[in-house]
């Protein structure tokens, strides 16, 4: 474009006045610094990721009275430290992404290369910066650069501030490394910041790895020496079972279980891990999956030489699943509150056979040679595209195998102890019986037989009432299976044959009784027709929430759903006279989850204010549903003018088979509960809301808006 | 307006393929009220191209049920046969009951079913008017919402077996599931989130069930003088 303009300049009658080309304000260091990273660690672990692509073995990043601003950090490492060139053309340069992935190191190792932004918001952590570095082909000169960044306040454009890179000749030799002081810190760190500060330096080089690759990044800091002594612990050999599961470089899979006595379980080729698609390679790099599962019951580690205290304390500070990309961990993934592969929503299912992230710890390492795995700009994550999915896709498979699996062998436990849970029962009972009657003096004796006897009543009296739930969520769960297989075949024909026979009376009667049509036919008929309608929509709400691809995990936008649970509602909302008012807050919150999961949640308690109404006399029925978005939550109310939460503690609502109305089966909030938790989210209510009536708070963690 | 809707004369018999007795009892009468033949043939194990060759002969159109093999009626969907018989030019309906479900899975054939009538809405007029879109069709003559234009279909999610798309000139705020089949085995690679493709998709559809895809291409860079422009 420019050469073309160029071309088109008449030296008789046009001259060039000024060359011109973007210049960036200084405020743009800011935005790009501390608006895209804000979070110091994530900063400071992009200066130590440098130093791995420098080839360091020790990183060293000290904390100077750093609990109050005015401090220093300074970090210093061993690599092949920098020459002027490499400092004005490399370091200095923000915003280039260097994909140099396949090329190694002279280590071996593939560059983490990054674009330079968290660096920046790290460097600008300090009033000051300074940089030191003895190139390792110089061992006697010494690079040194400052940057006062207080200069580019008070400069409106990033060019006008020079900045000097000064060359310092030593009489002798010294060891190669880049020391990087931050001075005069703006802020200081709290405990909370240093804490997750020394998790991050000491989970960045996969502390669990069998080799973990001669890199070893500390942080000066009491804090991380507590850590370090933890996470050398390394309590696999306290796991119940350990999966071990791969995919090749063409994209098949395979897995292993393990036994805590590292005794293999259970082996397993592609078409078992991916019944689904038994031929379809997984379209990601190469892939090696590491996964602990750990039973934290008392009867579990009886011989076992660690205390189920410390192992959750461990799993607390390093559970979850990590993920290491050519052998640096890439953040969030693993980190509190990110379950990236929905091990919380996938315990749901099937709590008895899946782990927690508090229960289980797990690496994915990938080794990515081409970057398909493309990093965010703000380094939290990866781009979330198909190869990152698909890998997704391989973790959740892999576990999904290990649990039909576990499930399997469950199944057959629960037969057995099914089998004989009342024959123990009897005769543990009978025992007691005997030992009561062996007491020689008879008032202890009779005292004690009532006391048995009453304390078996109430026993017998909880086992029924357990066992009564138990009937009520089988009869729910085959009700759910009935109408997923049968609605349709149980609406359609003989609502089609309804449907056709009024419509040929229709027809026919227009024809043969055409003048008295109107007045002896049109509005039964109509009638009918329209009831017709109702019912149509009745089977489409059933197979609606029924659908199987709302049950699949992804990225949920919560006002759609919303909305689409309201549409599928209004006819019932429009049969018990009910208007429901939307207050959404700006923007589009998203998650990831599945749509069943908040469907249930809007649904339910949707359900939960129509059943409320009855309670109360005639008025107009309101239902304001309230989204706000609170930080990196979405705050749902759903607020009614019924009777509100009378009867009953607003504590027990959540509890199953409480309720105050005859129809209900008291499992409704349960699930809402239950759904939420899955989540991460959390719930609560207010007995007389806004509007008079119940008033239920539902928040949840978002990704985004 | 419907009632004064005519068939040419060419259509006089009209097959019935339903497995309820009941059903196709009613709708042979509907079909006798409208001085038409209804005609009942059994499937039995009939493979789609021996069926559809067995009715042409003895009939002009045909009214087919989606689900036929839930009660052992016949070994293929109604919307397989209806698909069939519009390659063939054999004009077809398709009836449904049930939305959601039903329509992601024959998204792949919809193309070829110009009509899906819900079978509660299933009378006489919409009958005939079925039957004159097929025809009309078959002369390339399309009504508003099933003309096929090129547009841009942009991916937004990527599934194991779907994927998610925009079409921004239909409506650029819904995403649509479509099968991931749709996209031809030379452009799987293609296949990512953000990718653009070009498709001949019928964008005057008033509604997601009517929407059609097909003929996906990869969608050119943007040439010309102001092209930097719609790229960036």
């Amino acid at each position: 474009m420019v050469g073309s303009l160029e071309n088109k300049v008449n030296p008789l009658s046009d001259k060039i006045v000024n060359k011109a080309s973007f210049r960036f304000s200084s405020n743009i260091l800011r935005r790009l610094g501390e608006e895209l990273t804000p979070d110091p660690s994530k900063g400071l672990i992009e200066l130590i990721k440098n130093s791995y692509d420098a080839d360091a073995t020790q990183c060293k990043v000290e904390l100077m009275n750093t609990n109050v601003p005015g401090g220093s950090i300074i970090i210093s490492d061993d690599g092949n430290g920098m020459g002027a060139d490499e400092i004005r053309d490399g370091w200095l340069v923000l915003g280039r992404s260097i994909k140099e992935t396949e090329k190694r190191t002279k280590l071996g190792r593939r560059p983490v290369g990054n674009k330079g932004l968290g660096r920046l918001a790290a460097l600008r952590m300090g009033a000051d910066t300074t940089l030191t570095s003895i190139p390792v082909d110089n061992l006697d000169l010494e690079y040194s650069l400052d940057i006062n960044w207080d200069r580019f306040e008070s400069a409106s454009m990033v060019d006008e501030v020079d900045l000097e890179i000064i060359e310092t000749r030593h009489q002798r030799e010294n060891e190669p490394g880049t020391i990087i002081m931050l001075d005069k810190l703006k802020d200081g760190l709290n405990l909370n910041d240093v804490k997750k500060l020394a998790r991050a330096i000491i989970l960045l080089a996969d502390p669990f790895g069998d080799t973990p690759g001669g890199f070893k990044p500390v942080l000066k800091a009491p804090e991380f020496k507590d850590l370090e002594t933890l996470v050398d612990r390394k309590y696999f050999n306290d796991a119940e079972f350990h999966l071990v599961a791969s995919i090749d470089e063409q994209g098949f899979s395979k897995a292993s279980a393990y036994d805590w006595g590292g005794n293999e379980l259970f082996t397993a080729g592609h078409p078992d891990i991916r019944p689904r698609a038994k031929d379809k390679p997984y379209r990601c790099p190469a892939a090696r999956f590491n996964f602990w599962v750990f039973l934290l019951s008392s009867d579990k580690f009886t011989s076992r030489s660690s205390s189920i205290g410390e192992i959750r304390e461990w799993l607390r500070l390093f559970g979850g699943i990590h993920l290491y990309y050519n052998s640096l961990r890439v953040a969030p993934y693993g980190d509190e509150g990110n379950d990236w592969v929905g091990l919380n929503l996938l315990r749901a299912k099937n709590p008895e056979v899946r782990p927690s992230t508090n229960t289980s710890m797990g690496r994915v390492e990938v080794s990515d040679m081409t970057e398909v795995l493309k990093q965010k700009t703000d380094r939290d994550g990866f781009v979330e595209n198909e190869a990152f999915e698909q890998l997704r896709t391989f973790t959740v498979d892999s576990l999904e195998w290990l649990a039909r699996r576990r499930l399997g062998e469950a199944e057959k436990i629960r037969a057995k102890t099914r089998a004989e849970a009342p024959k123990k029962s009897d005769q543990a009972k009978e025992k007691v019986k005997i030992n009561i009657s062996a007491i020689e003096e008879e008032s202890k004796r009779e005292s004690l037989d009532n006391s048995f006897e009453q304390y078996t009543k109430t026993r017998d009296k909880e086992v029924d009432k357990i066992h009564k739930e138990v009937q009520l969520y089988r009869t729910l769960g085959t009700v759910g299976i009935t109408s997923a297989v049968f609605a349709h075949e149980s609406a359609n024909n003989p609502l089609k044959v309804i449907a056709l026979a009024i419509r040929t009376i229709r027809t026919r009667a227009k024809k043969y009784i055409a003048d008295k049509y109107t007045e002896v036919l049109e509005k039964p008929i109509n009638s009918i027709l329209g009831s017709l309608d109702s019912l149509k929509v009745l089977a489409n709400v059933t197979l609606s929430l029924l659908d199987y691809e709302k049950r699949r995990a992804g990225r949920i936008n919560v006002h759609e759903v919303i909305n689409e649970v309201i549409s599928l509602y209004q006819p019932f909302l429009k049969d018990r006279v009910t208007t429901i008012k939307k207050e959404f807050d700006t923007g589009n919150p998203y998650l990831r989850g599945s749509i069943a999961a908040v469907e249930s949640i809007i649904s339910n308690l949707l359900n939960n204010s129509l059943v409320a109404f009855e309670q109360v006399p005639p008025r107009q029925r309101i239902i304001i549903i309230r989204t706000t978005i609170i930080d990196e939550n979405v705050e749902i109310r759903v607020i009614d003018n019924g009777p509100g939460i009378v009867g009953i503690n607003k504590n027990d609502i959540w509890l199953p088979g409480q309720t105050t109305t005859k129809r209900g089966t008291g499992l409704g909030l349960t699930i809402v509960k239950d759904a939420v938790t899955d989540m991460g989210g959390t719930v609560d209510a207010v007995e007389k809301g806004e509007l008079g009536g119940a008033e239920i708070i539902v928040e949840l963690p978002i990704l985004g808006v | 307006m419907l009632e004064s809707l005519t068939l040419s004369e060419s259509i006089k018999k009209i097959a019935i393929v339903d497995d309820d007795p009941e059903t196709r009892d009613l709708m042979g009468e509907c079909i006798a009220d409208a001085h038409m033949e209804p005609i009942f043939q059994n499937p039995g194990g009939d493979s789609i191209e021996q069926y559809i060759s067995r009715i042409k002969k003895i009939s002009d159109a045909a009214i087919f049920d989606h689900r036929l093999r839930p009660r052992n009626y016949a070994d293929f969907d109604g919307a397989e046969a209806v698909a069939f018989a519009y390659q063939q030019h054999f004009p077809a309906l398709l009836t449904t009951i049930y939305e959601i479900t039903d329509i992601k899975k024959i998204r792949h054939l919809r193309r070829n079913i110009p009509v899906l009538i819900h079978g509660l809405e299933l009378e006489i007029d919409i009958i005939r008017k079925g039957i004159k879109q097929c025809l009309d069709e078959f002369s390339n003559q399309y009504l508003p919402e099933r003309k096929p234009h090129r547009t841009l279909v942009r991916i937004t999610e990527v599934y194991e077996d779907s994927l998610n798309v925009v079409v921004p000139a239909w409506n650029h705020r819904i995403r649509l599931s479509i099968p991931r089949s749709l996209i031809p085995a030379g452009l799987e690679e293609h296949v990512d989130q953000g990718a653009r493709f070009t498709a001949y998709v019928n964008i005057g559809a008033s509604s997601f069930d009517q929407l059609y895809f097909e003929k996906f291409e990869i969608a050119k860079e943007p040439k010309g003088k102001y092209a930097k422009l719609i790229r960036s």
